[in-house]
C-alpha cells in the first residue's frame, strides 16, 4: 500500500486540487474509446453468469480480495434489498451490511484519487449518511446499488474538491425529453445494460482487466501503467488491444446473432 | 425530434467520473435531457464507475465510523420518493439544467448584440476553464470563417445551425478542435440559438473579425 501510494504521488497526480483535473487528462482518445466501447458494447452481448471468474494473482494489485480469493461478491439483489429495507423500515441489520462492504471501497475510492486518509474517512462517512438519507429515492429499475454508491461517492468527493458544481438534468423537468421517444429496439434496462457491463469486465482476464483499470481509474498513461506494473510499454499496449479485440469479437458474435 | 449528432465517448466518459469542467458539463447534462439514447449510455459510463468501485482492494475505516454515522441518522426516516414529472402546461424551451443558470426561458433573456446579426448572453460559471455562452444567430447568418485554438462544444436548441452539407437541429452536438476550419451560418427558418462552450478564444483567419474579436469577447 505505502509503495503504492509512493508511486501514486510520483507520477505527478500529488496534490488534491489537481487529481480531478488530472483524473483523466492523460487517457488519450483512443483508450477512452475503446473503454467505452466496454461499456456500450454490454448493450448487445448476453454473458452467461459469471462467464469467466478472474484468475488469482498474487501481483494483481487492482482485484478486489474477494475475488482474489475466488469468494462470490454479494448480489446487487442483495444490496437493492437493503437499501429497501433502510427506506422502509430504517433497518440498520440492512445498513451495517451495506457499511461493511460499500465504506471501505469507497474509502479506497478517494485515496486512488489523491485524498489524505482523513479527508477520505470524513467523504466516506458523508457518503455513508447520504445513502442512508437518500435510500428511498434509490430506484433499482435505473441503475445498480453499486452504481447508484458510485455517483453518491463521486458527487460528494467533486463537492469537497472543486468549487465548480456538476450541472444534472432533472428528470421532472416539463422540457426533458422522455424515454419514450426511443424506438423500442433500442430501449434497453438499464439494470441489464449494467449486469452486462458487470459480465463483460469480469469475463477479462485479470491481466487485462489490471491494465484496463490502470488506465480509466487511475487516470494513467500507457508509460505509467508500465512503470507501475513492471512490464514494457509495448506489452501493456497490446494487453489493452487484446482487451478490446475480446470485448468487440463478443459484440460483433451478439450483433450478428441477436439482431 | 431525433438527434443525431451525440457526445462523443471521452466527454461523457469525463463528465461520469467527474472530472470534466463545469460548463462543459452544462452543456453534456442539457443535452442529456433532450436525448434518451444519450442517457443511456450516460448509465453505461456510470455503471463502468460502479464496477470500479465495487472492485477496488478495500480501505479498513475507523472501527467507530459505523456507530458514528449510525448515531446520526438513526432516528431520521429517510426522504419518499420525490414527486413525479409535473404536467406543466407550459413547456420552457430551454431544459434543465440550463434554464437555472439562465434563470429563465427563452423569452426572458437579456440578450445582447455582440456582432451585426448576432446576440450573446454569457453564462456564470465558478470554474474558469472554459466559458458558456448562449448565442442568438439571426437566421441565414454567415459566422466569418474560424478556427479554434482549444475545442469547442456547440448545442443546439432552435433552429439550424449549418456547416457544409451538415444541419444540426435542437438536441444536436457539434464538437470541433484545433484542426478545425469551418464557416458555419443559420438556417433560413427560425433564429438558431445554440449554447457554446470554448476553452480557449477562436482564431478567426479574416483580418476584420480579427480585429473586431477582442470587443466581441469571442
Amino acid at each position: 500500500m505505502t509503495a503504492r501510494r509512493t508511486h501514486f504521488i510520483e507520477s505527478g497526480l500529488q496534490t488534491r486540487a489537481n487529481w480531478i483535473e488530472a483524473f483523466f487528462s492523460s487517457i488519450d482518445n483512443w483508450t477512452s474509446k475503446r473503454i467505452f466501447d466496454i461499456a456500450f458494447a454490454a448493450r448487445f452481448a448476453d454473458l452467461p453468469h459469471g462467464a469467466t471468474r478472474a484468475r488469482s494473482n498474487p501481483g494483481n494489485i487492482m482485484v478486489a480480495k474477494e475475488r482474489l480469493q475466488g469468494e462470490p461478491r454479494p448480489k446487487a439483489s442483495e444490496f437493492a434489498a437493503c437499501i429497501s429495507r433502510i427506506a422502509d423500515d430504517r433497518d440498520q441489520s440492512a445498513f451495517e451490511f451495506l457499511f461493511r462492504y460499500f465504506a471501505p471501497r469507497i474509502k479506497s475510492y478517494c485515496l486512488k484519487l489523491g485524498a489524505d486518509a482523513s479527508a477520505a474517512e470524513e467523504i466516506t462517512q458523508e457518503a455513508m449518511v447520504s445513502i442512508w438519507r437518500n435510500a428511498g429515492q434509490f430506484d433499482p429499475s435505473k441503475a445498480a446499488p453499486s452504481t447508484w454508491v458510485f455517483t453518491i461517492a463521486r458527487n460528494l468527493v467533486i463537492d469537497r474538491f472543486r468549487k465548480s458544481r456538476r450541472p444534472q438534468f432533472d428528470f421532472n423537468d416539463p422540457a426533458l425529453v422522455p424515454e419514450e421517444q426511443l424506438p423500442p429496439d433500442r430501449l434497453i434496462e438499464q439494470t441489464e445494460l449494467q449486469a452486462n457491463v458487470r459480465q463483460i469486465m469480469d469475463s477479462l482476464s485479470s491481466n487485462e482487466r489490471n491494465v484496463l483499470m490502470l488506465s480509466f481509474f487511475e487516470n494513467l498513461s500507457h508509460f505509467e501503467i508500465s512503470r507501475r506494473l513492471s512490464l514494457p510499454v509495448g506489452t501493456v499496449k497490446s494487453r489493452i488491444r487484446l482487451a478490446f479485440g475480446k470485448i468487440r469479437s463478443k459484440f460483433e458474435a451478439q450483433d450478428g446473432a441477436g439482431k | 425530434m431525433t438527434i443525431k449528432f451525440h457526445i462523443s465517448e471521452d466527454i461523457l466518459l469525463k463528465y461520469s467520473a467527474g472530472t470534466l469542467d463545469e460548463a462543459s458539463s452544462l452543456l453534456v447534462a442539457t443535452h442529456l435531457a433532450l436525448c434518451p439514447h444519450c442517457r443511456m449510455r450516460n448509465g453505461s459510463a456510470d455503471a463502468l464507475g460502479g464496477f470500479l468501485l465495487d472492485s477496488l482492494e478495500v480501505a479498513p475505516v475507523s472501527p467507530s465510523m459505523m456507530d458514528a454515522v449510525l448515531a446520526r441518522v438513526r432516528n431520521e426516516t429517510p426522504s419518499r420518493v420525490p414527486a413525479a414529472r409535473s404536467a406543466a402546461s407550459t413547456n420552457p424551451v430551454i431544459p434543465d439544467p440550463l434554464r437555472s443558470y439562465l434563470g429563465g426561458d427563452l423569452d426572458s433573456l437579456q440578450w445582447k448584440l455582440i456582432a451585426p446579426r448576432v446576440h450573446q448572453v454569457p453564462i456564470e460559471t465558478a470554474d474558469r476553464r472554459s466559458k458558456a455562452r448562449l448565442l442568438r444567430f439571426h437566421s441565414g447568418l454567415r459566422v466569418p470563417s474560424h478556427g479554434h485554438n482549444g475545442r469547442e462544444l456547440t448545442l443546439v436548441l432552435t433552429g439550424e445551425l449549418c456547416d457544409r452539407d451538415t444541419v444540426l437541429r435542437r438536441g444536436d452536438i457539434a464538437e470541433t478542435d484545433e484542426r478545425t476550419e469551418h464557416q458555419p451560418y443559420a438556417g433560413s427558418g427560425e433564429d438558431c440559438v445554440c449554447l457554446a462552450v470554448t476553452d480557449a478564444p477562436l482564431r478567426f483567419k479574416g483580418l476584420f473579425a480579427r480585429l473586431l474579436q477582442p470587443l466581441l469577447g469571442i
